[in-house]
């Protein structure tokens, strides 16, 4: 398997002017300056292979967006080694960047009041695409995307979605080997977002993109991201298959109960009752202090089940712990 | 007794509002700093250009002004023309809501509508006409020294220059209200702007125009924006002043009755268009 | 290098046909801007035919010669206004931190973010430069071709001027609010007085800092009166002070993309 990132000890620290308040402090921070050091990035590393979907996820001011912006060549590191797709972001910008995609959602490539079609053609005269490749590939792209609809109207009359759509697809023009796509599905509606990552997943699956995902939205990490790397004031907190996070920070179970005595009262070790009403009942078990099995048995015994559900908590709730640093339960 | 309290009350809900637009503008210290850099240099060059234009035409005085003198009125000028044309335009302020309909609202009651512009606008003005005078008048000092300035030139200065000031707020809002009946205000704006700048002794002081055109500059409302004031503030003439303040009056009352005309068919068109 | 001056060529004139389709999208009237510019232009103009009324000569420059001067001003500015607006708006990017896009695309950061906003009434600055220059009284076939030479490397040097002011801000971080285009707005306003009336301090200001003796003076007397030494002298001044600007551009850049221009760009 080819490595297309490789990152090594990656450390950068900023120099935070120290501003005084007032008139006199302000002038003093003019005259002579005092700084302070802020590690944003504290010596990561990891490496990634071609063809994997990877989530990269953190709170704000956790060193994401400058992780990414280091792999791609608009910031330099203050040491490590980085190197993407064998090249050195910093000293060969220009030549990577004919082989990285980027989508940065908060802020659009796609001119505001050309159509998509303008862009598009941009573009391919600054990757120096070949006519008629570039033409096979914009209509693979139209039809994989479904904007063909869409590409004659001026970008600020498409709605988020759509306009996502192609933002997306002005991305891969080029055919890059990665793409960095920093939330992606941000204000998107349900459908919208599915549409996204349908796309995104047929690329990875078709051209073997590598794929490094910034997200907000638990959505978007399980349908997408195998591997999942968590960071945190700068460090690597966790790197592992999806799958295992959750794992690692399940600590509950939510079941819902649905009854015609639900009202009935609840008394369980390790159960606590979150919501109810004349004929549901939803609780959360902590899977510490009890197990499944057990509290099945005491609903069955109680209550003259009409039917239950068995809830894993929300993605939102396992990176609000991770986030809230609670103990991890191997 | 209670006319006298709700007026008092009105006139200082005014001056308030000048005073936030004041408090608003003096944070902007480093636009105002660049604005009055362009300023020094204006006035820089503008003591060499006309040091050598009266060098070449063997005079020292033109127009009843001296060289030292013209510097002084055009350094007055220049900064009372930069202070009020800082964008937003108020022009193109009120014709945009007159565009976006806000202004419907407004016309209910056109005289506090137009008094709240007026101060808005002299707050907003009076900032920066007091930053670019300062900076211009150490400029001129320091080049061509200090001038005679007497007690009633001054005074006769000021009373020319703030009629002048509301004159150009008249121009202004009528331009803007404009917006009702004209698509696109701009290039009105414009020409308005460049007239300004000709004929208003911004750049050449109308002491040194060519008699005819001299005479039409005088007694358009250009002339008496800024240049009138300075001149008379400078070359203190009670004739002079009595001329220019004829020709004031005279414009404000076209203004007001312009302004009273464009209201009432404003209001038409609301009603008609519903704002 | 000639291929990769010749693909940046054709490429400026693709942005600009963009530019202009995306200007004209939500612009309203693209000739009211044009004529607007013309306009703006001529009341500048007037106010010397006024001048040149009541004083015919003013050390040797007569209106011929500020036409002339005008003349070269508006096409310089027109064409820099035109091919590099986006550079008069550098700090302002700087600021915000949108140099960051330019720099994943594979082309050159100072190009693109030049090329990424023009002015359409520019043309109307061009327009009016040619049309002054018909009128002031040098012309011939020749002459005309000159002009068009003087106003490419006058507008070279008039853009590594605005590229050198802007770039400070890599350095400064300071509130810009109206002061960005005040250096430049200095430059131009300069460039539109008759310069044998510059003395002293002013004088060698007009020589160095703002350089518009390069943008004025000289090319107005070349077109007098060509003389190789003169015409030399502008060529290696324009190439000296746009090697300049791309030297200052790039250590700038170097420094933006250490980070050190950051507040709060995440």
């Amino acid at each position: 398997m080819k490595k297309v990132l490789q990152v090594q000890n990656l450390v950068k620290n900023f120099q935070v002017k120290q501003k005084k308040a007032g008139f006199w402090g302000g002038l003093r921070t003019f005259v002579k300056p005092t700084f302070k050091e802020v590690c944003a990035v504290d010596n990561l590393s990891f490496e990634v292979n071609s063809g994997e979907i990877l989530a990269f996820i953190g709170p704000n001011g956790a060193g994401k967006s400058t992780t990414i912006k280091m792999l791609t060549g608009i910031l330099y590191p203050t040491s490590g080694e980085l190197e993407v797709l064998g090249f050195h972001p910093q000293k060969q910008r220009q030549k990577l960047a004919f082989h990285i995609g980027t989508v940065f959602g908060q802020k659009p490539q796609l001119w505001f009041h050309l159509p998509a079609q303008d862009t598009f053609n941009l573009l391919a005269r600054i990757y120096e695409l070949d006519e008629k490749k570039y033409r096979a590939r914009l209509k693979f792209l139209v039809d994989a995307f479904e904007i063909e609809h869409l590409l004659n109207i001026p970008v600020r009359k498409l709605s988020l979605g759509q306009r996502m759509r192609c933002e997306v697809a002005a991305a891969l023009l080029h055919q890059p080997k990665i793409i960095f796509l920093d939330e992606p599905t941000i204000g998107l509606d349900v459908i919208a977002k599915q549409q996204i990552r349908k796309v995104i997943r047929h690329l990875n699956q078709q051209e073997k993109v590598t794929i490094f995902l910034t997200s907000h939205d638990a959505g978007d990490i399980e349908s997408l991201a195998k591997r999942t790397m968590v960071i945190n004031h700068g460090q690597m907190v966790f790197d592992g298959p999806t799958e295992q996070l959750k794992k690692n920070y399940i600590t509950t179970k939510v079941v819902e109960i649905i009854s015609t005595d639900a009202q009935r009262e609840f008394k369980f070790e390790g159960g606590k009752v979150l919501e109810r009403d004349d004929f549901r009942l939803k609780v959360e078990l902590d899977t510490s202090k009890n197990s499944i099995e057990k509290l099945m048995n005491y609903a069955v015994e109680h209550y003259s089940i009409q039917d239950i559900n068995i809830f894993d908590p929300e993605m939102e709730e396992i990176i609000a712990m991770i986030y809230r640093e609670k103990k991890l339960k191997k | 007794m209670i006319m006298n309290a709700t007026f008092s009350l009105k006139f200082a809900k005014y001056w308030m509002i000048a005073y936030m637009s004041f408090i608003n503008n003096s944070t902007r210290l480093t636009g105002l700093l660049g604005k009055a850099l362009v300023v020094l240099f204006r006035i820089w060059i503008f003591v060499q250009l006309y040091e050598m234009t009266y060098r070449a035409a063997n005079t020292t005085n033109i127009g009843g002004l001296t060289v030292a003198m013209t510097i002084w009125v055009l350094a007055l000028t220049q900064s009372l023309q930069m202070a009020q044309s800082r964008r937003p335009n108020l022009a193109s302020s009120i014709g945009l809501e007159v565009k976006s309909g806000q202004i419907g609202h407004s016309l209910i009651k056109p005289y506090s509508y137009m008094l709240f512009h007026f101060f808005s606008f002299l707050g907003r003005s009076l900032v920066e006409a007091f930053t670019n005078i300062f900076l211009a008048g150490m400029i001129a000092l320091i080049l061509v020294g200090p001038i005679d300035v007497t007690w009633e030139g001054l005074l006769m200065g000021i009373i020319l220059l703030s009629l002048g000031f509301v004159m150009k707020f008249f121009v202004l809002f009528i331009a803007g209200i404009l917006a009702f009946w004209i698509e696109e205000i701009e290039p009105v704006l414009w020409i308005l702007s460049k007239a300004e700048l000709i004929f208003g002794g911004v750049i050449l002081p109308l002491s040194l125009f060519p008699p005819g055109l001299k005479l039409i500059a005088e007694y358009s409302p250009f002339g008496q924006f800024f240049f009138s004031g300075a001149q008379v503030l400078v070359q203190p003439s009670f004739a002079l002043f009595q001329h220019y303040l004829v020709i004031q009056i005279c414009w404000i009352v076209i203004f007001t009755f312009a302004s009273q005309l464009i209201f009432n068919k404003s209001k038409r068109e609301v009603a008609l268009n519903g704002g | 290098m000639i291929q990769t001056f010749f693909k940046y060529v054709s490429l400026t004139f693709f942005m600009l046909k963009n530019s202009i389709l995306s200007a004209m999208e939500y612009r309203v009237s693209f000739v009211t801007q044009i004529v607007g510019m013309m306009i703006n232009n001529l009341s500048f103009v007037l106010i010397w035919v006024i001048f040149f009324q009541s004083f015919p000569e003013v050390n040797g420059w007569r209106i011929q010669e500020i036409l002339l001067l005008n003349a070269i001003s508006s096409f310089y500015f027109g064409l820099v206004a035109m091919f590099g607006r986006g550079a008069i708006h550098l700090s302002v990017m700087i600021s915000k931190g949108e140099l960051d896009q330019f720099l994943t695309y594979p082309k050159n950061v100072l190009w693109q973010l030049s090329t990424s906003k023009t002015e359409i009434s520019a043309i109307g600055d061009i327009l009016f430069g040619v049309v002054l220059f018909f009128l002031s009284g040098y012309v011939s076939v020749l002459n005309f071709l000159f002009f068009l030479l003087l106003g490419l490397l006058t507008a070279i040097i008039a853009y590594s001027f605005v590229v050198i002011t802007q770039s400070f801000f890599f350095f400064v971080e300071a509130k810009l609010e109206q002061t960005e285009d005040a250096l430049f707005q200095i430059l131009m306003s300069f460039s539109l007085y008759p310069q044998s009336v510059f003395t002293g301090v002013l004088k060698v200001i007009s020589l160095t800092v703002f350089p518009v003796f390069f943008l004025g003076s000289l090319p107005v007397d070349l077109l007098k009166k060509f003389g190789w030494g003169e015409f030399l002298g502008m060529i290696a001044f324009a190439a000296f002070i746009f090697c300049l600007s791309v030297v200052i551009f790039k250590t700038g850049l170097k420094r933006y993309e250490s980070g050190s221009s950051i507040q709060v760009r995440m």
